[in-house]
């Protein structure tokens, strides 16, 4: 059994939630304390790929990264590279996909988090660098830790949007799910199995991980620090 | 040592328009829930910017919304202590106040950060975080976080709020007690009008958002102008009064002084009984008795919906609920107020 599409998976998976949780944890927290118009216009964008079918994501993404189209075009007349049919054409795919999730989740972090508190640390003096990564973050960190493990789980689980900028190539850009596809058509069941268990197996795994993180986020939080108006 | 406040600042359909100037050590600010006190101190800590004014603080100018000036609160050198007390929750009691010492050198930092961990009797707590704390060993950690940065005004906002009623006259005395050796000006926040006298020497009351000039506790307590100022000095009856004399009450006055106010106080103990020779007398009915700390009240009721209005007695009298008894006040009795 040719391991090669686990390891695909496992490698777009960690690098676009790594991208998705650097962009949407400061997104999130700049539009968490933005003005409402813009807090809900940047909400009803960022939250879009979360509703739209996954081939209307890869078909929008073609149409911007496509070798025809003009991003697409103007990256292989400067460096020569095609951005579809590569392995890591996915992470586009995938870190717009799971996008949404990490930011909904790291907002809704910032959101609970009583402001009163970086308030009076700035009246202590303290620096708001200093508040963001000593004190905002730690609070908020199980909620948003929990956000990039949902994350990792459905970037893994990702199909539609990676086929169609990614395609299938085996042993190049193959990930679990799209080999379960290609092996339930050409009626490899025994095998579609086997990558089936091992999909199951992961997503239990991440998913009783989120459950941990969410059932200590609970026992710890303490109702002095629910928000008072 | 003054703070001078001169500020405007909407919020929604109310308009917050603060002015006054201190010149003491303690001063509160009083007014109901509701009144733009927490919002006046937070426009002082620089936490929510003012749409116009100024504050100054010893000569200093924090906010001037003419000459575009206005702070960062970490350069304002105030210690703001909030309603629950804001300690960070990620950091044991002994982080809280170090992480605040910003402004010493490294060196030193570790000294002062155990003078005040000893000064305010934090030794047993030191490690422990803000959740396994009382309410009252949080109040103290936030306390000292706050003056071990040396601040030169410290806002106290409803410091009592978030604990219990029985610890409360023991939190107070501790407080004046750590509050003996802060050589800085404090303003107070608070609606409870005994914490206020037991803290402060003067005081400026809030009514919806427009405040009265800062004065005595003393001047207020003999003179209350306003509602407000009344229910600070503790009058049991307050209500609101008609252009025709009639009171919420029920019963009605026909005194000369109408029109120019709108609210009356009456002291419970100055609703006297079968009293003939009073100015008002009205017929009231019992409609229970309560007992309010050590004092004795019957509640009295003029006619069906009106508002309650209190009585004192003492136990030797003997009043059954329901029974109509009549009443009288006089009018050097009545405070008139705006």
């Amino acid at each position: 059994m040719d391991l090669y599409p686990l390891f695909n998976s496992i490698r777009i998976s960690l690098i676009s939630t790594l991208i998705a949780f650097a962009v949407g944890v400061f997104s999130a927290y700049y539009i968490s304390k933005a003005h409402r118009i813009l807090k809900v216009s940047f909400d009803v964008i960022f939250t879009l790929p979360l509703v739209l079918p996954p081939t209307v994501i890869g078909f929008l993404l073609i149409k911007i990264l496509g070798p025809n189209n003009f991003v697409g075009e103007l990256f292989f007349n400067i460096f020569g590279i095609k951005l579809t049919m590569n392995w890591w054409s996915a992470i586009f795919a995938t870190t717009v996909v799971i996008f949404p999730l990490m930011y909904r989740t790291a907002r809704g972090a910032f959101q609970s988090f009583d402001t009163i508190i970086s308030d009076t640390a700035k009246t202590l003096g303290l620096s708001n660098t200093y508040i963001f990564w000593k004190i905002t973050m730690p609070v908020c960190k199980q909620g948003i830790i929990a956000g990039a493990v949902l994350s990792f789980a459905r970037a893994l689980g990702e199909y539609g949007a990676t086929s169609m900028i990614a395609g299938y190539t085996p042993g190049k850009t193959a990930t679990i799910s799209t080999t379960v596809y290609q092996l339930w058509r050409t009626g490899n069941d025994e095998l579609a199995v086997k990558w089936i268990v091992i999909n199951i197996i992961i997503s239990a795994v991440v998913l009783l991980i989120i459950n941990l993180i969410e059932s200590r986020y609970y026992n710890n939080k303490e109702p002095f620090y629910v928000r008072l108006r | 040592m003054s703070v001078y406040v001169d500020i405007t600042k909407k919020l929604g359909d109310f308009t917050l328009k603060v002015k006054f100037k201190t010149n003491r050590l303690a001063t509160a600010l009083f007014g109901l829930s509701g009144s733009g006190k927490s919002v006046t101190l937070k426009c002082i800590a620089g936490i929510i910017k003012p749409d116009s004014g100024k504050i100054e603080l010893n000569g200093k100018t924090l906010f001037d919304s003419e000459k575009n000036v206005n702070l960062p609160p970490q350069k304002r050198n105030i210690g703001y202590l909030p309603q629950n007390y804001a300690l960070f929750p990620n950091m044991s009691v002994k982080n809280n106040i170090y992480c605040g010492l910003t402004k010493y050198k490294p060196s030193q930092r570790k000294a002062i950060c155990d003078e005040y961990i000893e000064r305010f009797n934090l030794n047993f707590v030191a490690d422990l975080y803000p959740h396994q704390l009382s309410g009252g060993q949080q109040q103290r950690v936030a306390l000292a976080r706050a003056l071990a940065t040396k601040p030169k005004l410290l806002l106290l906002d409803e410091p009592f709020s978030a604990l219990d009623a029985q610890l409360k006259l023991q939190l107070e005395l501790d407080m004046i007690d750590l509050l003996k050796e802060f050589d800085g000006d404090i303003i107070f926040v608070s609606h409870n009008k005994d914490e206020v006298h037991s803290l402060c020497e003067s005081v400026c009351v809030i009514e919806n958002g427009v405040c009265s000039v800062v004065c005595d506790i003393e001047n207020i307590l003999t003179n209350p102008a306003t509602a407000t100022q009344a229910l600070l000095t503790g009058i049991e009856n307050i209500c609101e009064i008609n252009n025709t004399g009639m009171t919420e009450f029920g019963f009605t006055l026909s005194d000369l002084k109408l029109g120019e106010y709108n609210h009356i106080a009456i002291k419970a103990k100055d609703i006297k009984f079968n009293c003939k020779n009073s100015d008002v007398t009205f017929v009231a009915q019992i409609d229970n008795t309560i007992k309010v700390s050590s004092n004795n009240y019957l509640v009295l009721i003029v006619n069906k919906n009106t508002k309650p209005l209190l009585m004192s007695f003492t136990q030797k009298e003997n009043f059954a609920n329901n029974s109509k008894i009549t009443v009288g006040i006089n009018y050097t009795d009545i405070y008139y107020l705006k």
